[in-house]
């Protein structure tokens, strides 16, 4: 497995450069989601990251832990939307209108972006399988992953099922339950 | 079926719903006198779940390499700036601050509709980030802005230096506060019960 998003957390409190590009790198796409799903447009959604991530940088010593850095992202980028979203709004009535049920979408968005974060944490062979079988456009060619992994067709399903108890694993510390 | 049995690719199996029907049953069963099988089998589902999830709105994520490489670029910048070089950069500002008895000259906002500035504070108890903002149609100025660590009673006192007129904003359990004034000179003055008042006694945002 990979270094987990506890670990890195903790050496960007120490100030580690490559740390806090990895942070950036992981956790970009969720403020990217939720900036989307207020109804930004896209170069609207790059001004928000940045205020987000320039904020986290200042104020990452307040945070509890790495846990709840997603909680804080979300809340904040909402912050932030809403502001950018009532400018805009004030010039542009066309402006896209935010997701309904935004609360639910939150959620929604976090767990996802927990996914995310434990297939990487979950690396490797086990992340390339995961991805082919779950994530791939259409219905996974049993055939062609045993060629693209150099694996037994015949190990596909006890590799699935171990790889999937990591993950589950991996997720469920992720939670803290 | 003992218990023993129910292994991870069973479980995975039945969570995926690829097992025939008898062999289905007999695992429920299995499960309804299992707890610790059933925990297990109950985060496989889970894990499932959330995968399916994904695959449905992964698009929803996407960011080019290039947007998240200027991004850490950006941010790694700013991180590695010092206070000078930020109030260096919008020398068309003008601002006195009182901080921790220390007089210095901090950025405001620069003029023109449309005008944005970020101004960062930090003295030994706290770090103050203030972001102004011309609105182009109210040509009001919002401003928006964060204390670092945030304390439970922290408040802003925006003084309006022409009017002599004043008010209180709250800041919130965050750190977070926003407010609007009119062009003009103004003050505020950051109090609370864990900061040092941090005091910015002109803070000039007229073009």
């Amino acid at each position: 497995m990979v270094e987990s998003d506890r670990d890195n957390f903790t050496r960007c409190l120490a100030g580690d450069e490559a740390a806090w590009r990895r942070l950036i790198a992981a956790h970009a796409p969720l403020v990217y989601a939720v900036a989307r799903k207020q109804g930004l447009r896209e170069d609207q959604c790059d001004d928000v990251a940045q205020s987000i991530f320039s904020a986290l940088a200042r104020r990452i010593g307040s945070i509890r832990d790495a846990q709840a850095l997603p909680a804080w992202l979300i809340t904040s980028t909402k912050r932030e939307s809403w502001r950018i979203r009532r400018a805009t709004m004030q010039t542009d009535a066309s402006a896209p209108e935010p997701a309904a049920d935004d609360h639910r979408t939150m959620e929604r968005l976090e767990s996802m972006h927990q996914v995310r974060r434990g297939l990487d944490e979950l690396g490797g062979r086990c992340k390339e399988l995961l991805t082919l079988l779950f994530l791939a456009d259409g219905a996974p060619d049993y055939q062609q992953i045993s060629r693209t992994l150099d694996i037994p067709v015949g190990s596909i399903g006890p590799t699935r099922a171990r790889c999937l108890a990591k993950l589950a694993e991996i997720l469920t510390d992720r939670s803290g339950s | 079926m003992d218990p023993q049995h129910l292994t991870d690719e069973l479980l995975t199996d039945l969570a995926l719903g690829t097992l025939d029907s008898s062999t289905a049953e007999r695992v429920r069963a299995t499960l309804a006198h299992s707890p610790d099988a059933l925990a297990r089998f109950e985060r496989l589902r889970s894990a499932i779940q959330g995968l399916s999830e994904l695959r449905a709105h992964a698009g929803e994520f996407e960011v080019s390499r290039d947007r998240i490489t200027r991004l850490q670029n950006l941010v790694g910048t700013e991180r590695k700036q010092p206070l000078s070089s930020l109030m260096q950069r919008a020398a068309d500002a003008v601002a006195t601050v009182v901080f921790d008895s220390l007089r210095t000259h901090v950025p405001g906002l620069r003029g023109g509709t449309g005008a944005a500035r970020l101004v960062h504070l930090e003295s030994e108890s706290c770090r103050i980030t203030i972001r102004c903002e011309r609105d182009s149609v109210s040509e009001m100025i919002c401003v928006t802005g964060e204390i670092s660590p945030p304390g439970s009673h922290d408040e802003v006192v925006v003084r309006d230096c022409t009017e002599q007129t004043e008010r209180t904003i709250v800041v919130d359990e965050t750190g977070f506060f926003e407010f609007e004034v009119a062009p003009g000179t103004w003050s505020l003055r950051f109090q609370g019960k864990h900061v040092t008042p941090v005091v910015i006694d002109q803070l000039d945002l007229e073009s």
